[in-house]
């Protein structure tokens, strides 16, 4: 047994099963791997290319690698067998100070990546060496609630998309880093200050973009861009409008400063056509005198027609919010057997704490199970409706008993679902923090509305550059808070093996065909787990931390794995 | 300069909070020689093996710099005779025991899930992976000795005099608030403002502060009475609250909360720029929140105060901090700890205390000087 932080459980029954799984598994991807594909061959991203993404494992063609948001990669030749020859291979220097948040793009033997504030690199995939870069200058002054962070690009044809902190979306020739057109998704100034650092998701011809400013009042939006001149064709209000259906769950004039932000990326389902993204918290986070109700559409998973950005339905995780849970965790799309039947399901590990499965063909609720701990619900309605547990408000003075804290049992950065296992990964978050009802802000005050830590200052970050790394919130204390890899069947959300880590991690998970689970800690240990049986198999000390989540792809036909950790982007491959 | 400490604060607030000793007592500045306490510290004690005071000195334990006004004479008392008592996390005592049964004790320096990094009690730093080991643990104790049967008490009370005479390195001649005349603070929805309770902490404030029933009590700048009522509910009958005001519209604001709390025992004071017409040698404590940056005349509305103290009186000053991303954004503002004891310390008062209790604030505890 290890000391603390390296214990491991299973399932010994799931070992079981999935070894079978596993064997068969490996057979099959043995037999069904992709030629070795060579890095100049292919050519423009299309959409047909993006719709099988899956089956070019030797490219990240996407944010989550493919349409479901599995974060999965089929490449096998990193295995329980040979991770551990697995070594560095090269290293980007982001040379910068801001958080690395970003999922690099790998296409054709080009890497593509975003570097803090809203900078492009191109690098060839195989050494890291830069081919060229392009850089968008944000003002001075920016509203990003949490760092002037980007996650990342999209790609269609040979363009590059990304969105910018003062609420632009651009496009860049992927060849030369030449910039093709810019738009304005919306004034970046307007109320509290908006900002858009997420990942776009190209759909068709049509470019998806989320915003962000859930903290400074401002009213939320979802946007479709044409890709090829930039001109806005649909935008989703987050917040009913006057006359649009669900418009009164807001008392008063709340819904017009309500927040509803959608920061980060979202899905796509070619089967029906329809696009999944998941939406903030409501506005004022910890204090709800004024937004009495539902406060839809907040905390909520949107199925929007991606032709027209028509709403076909929500299913809302956490009803007037009051702890910050956003629901803007990566939808998960995958079929799953639920009580005896095959089901085209939607699979949720939310900020609030709990694992939501959920019929993705019209949003009916199935099951949901608590994966951290948990205080604020005693359980659910045949609607998914929480049965809220009174005493768990934020208080005037502080309440600091409640489980999950503000940034939740996940939180933005990736799940991963493995075909090989069956599994869902989870780097999930385990602490209480302090909730205060705080002043509410005036919806243009530039401080955002952040509840403290127990005893202490506000916004106390988790990231501090002066120690090269982490400030770890339970240092000394690792009751108060620690982080955990889960695998959850996603049928019936029961945790089949946990890895825990000494950290809340701020890091997404990979798993892969080779039967592992990528990811990095707040400490910045980079780890590859057996994706069975949870073991740590492989580790790295990258001494920074990790704030992203990892890809994998072919470099000259061999499997590389990429990581962000610290201002550095780590590349591991075998000889 | 002052190391916050905010899990352990908290902790810290509610043991003082528990812990109902007299007020008079546990205020006291220490009764013993502070040149014998520097001697003991020095000598017998071994206290420099362990602690540094500044820039200079060991550091298996906290510094102490500035020990003597983030501790009250009680804590260090208590820290002095019984280490594990009100101990801080990070200096919990990380004990490794390697696979080869060899135990280690330290203070850990760093961790992360593959190894961790102490100083051993020799003051050594060292790294043990963490697969070498067979347990890791933390034990809520201080690697201190206790003194309690080393020192007698004359002398701990010796050595915790030493330490209340440590208050942090001089301070910078340049540390004046930029102030701004005539800048009377009058924003009613701000002092209203529905948060104020967790940003202010008005009732774990006062708590701290151990007013005693009976007190004699003036709150200078007493805006919408938000702090008065409290005051005035702690000080009780015969007890006593100046309210203090330069704006008459303030006043009334005032006035119609104690009506609300239905207290008889406030008195409401219209003070002038230069003088709050506060009667002399009459009162055990001022209290003044986020008032003081706003004196036109602060010098001698301070000696007036000085003056309207009994002696061994006490002032507390609470100013939202400079630099601090949450609070009023307006530098006239906000104020620094050493803005704050620049201003205060010549005209009179000695730095008792500076609270870790408040978030966004600083508050400072001064004891008129006799």
């Amino acid at each position: 047994m290890r000391a603390e932080g390296g214990t491991t459980r299973m399932h010994k029954a799931g070992i079981r099963l999935a070894a079978v799984i596993f064997a068969a598994a490996v057979a099959f991807t043995l037999k069904g791997q992709a030629p070795v594909q060579n890095s100049t061959t292919q050519g423009p991203v299309t959409f047909e290319r993006l719709l099988k993404a899956a089956d070019e494992p030797g490219n990240w063609l996407m944010y989550s690698h493919s349409y479901n948001s599995w974060r999965y990669s089929s490449l096998d030749q990193i295995n329980p067998q040979t991770v551990k020859n697995l070594h560095v291979k090269w290293i980007f220097q982001g040379r910068h100070v801001e958080k690395f948040e970003t999922t690099p793009l790998v296409a054709n033997g080009i890497m593509y990546l975003t570097r803090p504030e809203n900078a492009i690199y191109a690098l060839d995939a195989a050494t890291g060496r830069q081919l060229w870069s392009y850089e968008y200058r944000n003002p001075a002054r920016t509203y990003n609630c949490c760092g002037k962070v980007n996650r990342g690009l999209a790609m269609l044809g040979n363009t590059l998309f990304m969105n910018t902190l003062d609420m632009h979306v651009v496009a860049v020739d992927a060849r030369s880093g030449h910039e093709i057109w810019k738009t304005e998704m919306g004034d970046y100034t307007a109320a509290g200050g908006y900002a858009a650092p997420g990942a776009p998701l190209v759909v068709g011809d049509k470019l998806i973009v989320g915003m962000a400013g859930g903290e400074h009042g401002v009213n939320g939006f979802l946007d479709a861009y044409d890709t090829k001149t930039g001109k806005r064709l649909w935008r989703f209000n987050t917040i009913p409008q006057p006359g649009e259906p669900n418009f009164g769950t807001w008392a008063g004039d709340s819904w017009k400063t309500g927040g509803v932000t959608t920061w980060n990326n979202g899905s796509y389902d070619p089967e029906t056509n329809t696009l999944f993204w998941g939406t903030s918290n409501p506005w004022p986070d910890y204090n709800d005198d004024t937004r009495l109700g539902d406060n839809l559409y907040s905390c909520s998973v949107l199925a929007l027609d991606p032709d027209t950005g028509k709403l076909k339905w929500f299913f809302q995780f956490t009803p007037h919010d009051l702890h910050d849970w956003d629901s803007t965790q990566i939808p998960i799309l995958l079929d799953t057997e639920f009580q005896g039947q095959r089901r085209k399901a939607l699979a949720w590990a939310n900020r609030n704490g709990f694992y939501y499965l959920l019929d993705r063909t019209n949003g009916k609720f199935l099951t949901a199970k608590a994966f951290v701990k948990q205080t604020w619900a005693k359980g659910f309605d045949d609607n998914g409706r929480p049965e809220v547990i009174p005493g768990n408000e934020p208080t005037p003075e502080g309440n600091d008993h409640t489980w999950p804290g503000v940034d939740g049992g996940a939180n933005w950065m990736s799940h991963s679902y493995s075909p090989l296992t069956k599994w869902l990964y989870v780097f999930a978050r385990e602490e209480h923090r302090l909730f205060s009802k705080n002043a509410v802000p005036h919806p243009t005050t530039e401080a955002p509305d952040r509840p403290l830590a127990p005893g202490a200052l506000p916004n106390a970050g988790a990231y501090d550059p002066a120690m090269g790394g982490a400030k770890t919130q339970n240092f000394g204390a690792p009751e108060e808070s620690w982080g955990k890899v889960i695998a959850i069947d996603p049928g019936t959300g029961a945790v089949k093996w946990e890895h825990r880590v000494l950290t809340p991690p701020w890091g997404g998970v990979m798993a892969t065909g080779g039967n592992l689970v990528f990811g990095g800690t707040l400490e910045g240990v980079i780890f590859a787990l057996n994706s069975t049986t949870g073991e740590r198999l492989w580790t790295f000390s990258a001494n920074g931390p990790v704030f992203a989540s990892p890809i994998s792809y072919l470099a000259n036909g061999k499997q590389m794995v990429s990581i962000p950790a610290g201002d550095l982007i780590v590349t591991f491959g075998l000889d | 300069m002052f190391k916050q400490s905010g899990l352990v604060a908290a902790s810290l607030v509610a043991a003082l909070t528990l812990a109902t000793p007299l007020a008079a007592q546990s205020r006291s500045a220490g009764t013993g020689n502070a040149a014998a306490g520097k001697a003991i510290f020095d000598g017998k004690g071994g206290c420099g093996a362990c602690h540094s005071i500044g820039d200079r000195g060991a550091s298996l334990g906290p510094d102490l710099g500035d020990i003597g006004i983030t501790r009250t004479p009680k804590s260090l008392r208590l820290a002095l005779t019984d280490p594990d008592a009100e101990i801080f996390k990070e200096y919990y005592t990380v004990v490794v025991e390697t696979k080869g049964g060899e135990i280690i004790r330290g203070l850990a320096l760093n961790e992360d899930d593959l190894s961790i990094q102490i100083r051993d009690i020799n003051g050594y730093p060292r790294s043990f992976l963490k697969d070498n080991l067979k347990t890791t643990h933390r034990e809520q104790r201080s690697l201190m000795p206790s003194y309690a049967s080393r020192l007698s008490d004359a002398e701990i009370n010796d050595v915790v005099t030493y330490l209340r005479t440590l208050k942090g390195p001089p301070l910078p001649p340049d540390a004046k608030h930029p102030r701004q005349p005539n800048h009377p603070y009058s924003d009613v929805t701000f002092l209203n403002r529905i948060g104020r309770d967790s940003e202010e902490r008005p009732d774990s404030l006062l708590n701290l502060l151990e007013i005693p029933a009976g007190a004699t009590v003036a709150e200078i700048g007493s805006g919408t009475g938000y702090f008065t009522w409290r005051l005035a509910e702690k000080v009780g009958h015969p007890g006593k609250v100046f309210a203090v005001e330069v704006q008459q519209n303030m006043l009334e604001l005032t006035s119609e909360t104690v009506k609300k709390h239905q207290l008889s025992n406030v008195q409401l004071v219209l003070g002038g720029e230069h003088d709050p017409h506060l009667p002399a040698a009459s009162l055990d404590l001022v209290f003044m929140a986020n008032a003081y940056h706003e004196f036109t005349d602060p010098e001698a509305m301070i000696i007036a105060v000085n003056r309207a103290l009994k002696p061994a009186g006490r002032l507390v000053i609470i100013e939202f901090a400079e630099g601090h991303p949450f609070g009023p954004q307006d530098k006239a503002e906000r104020m620094t700890i050493n803005q704050i004891r620049a201003e205060i310390e010549p005209l009179g008062f000695d730095l008792d205390r500076v609270l870790e209790l408040l978030p966004i604030q600083h508050g400072l505890i001064f004891t008129k000087r006799p």
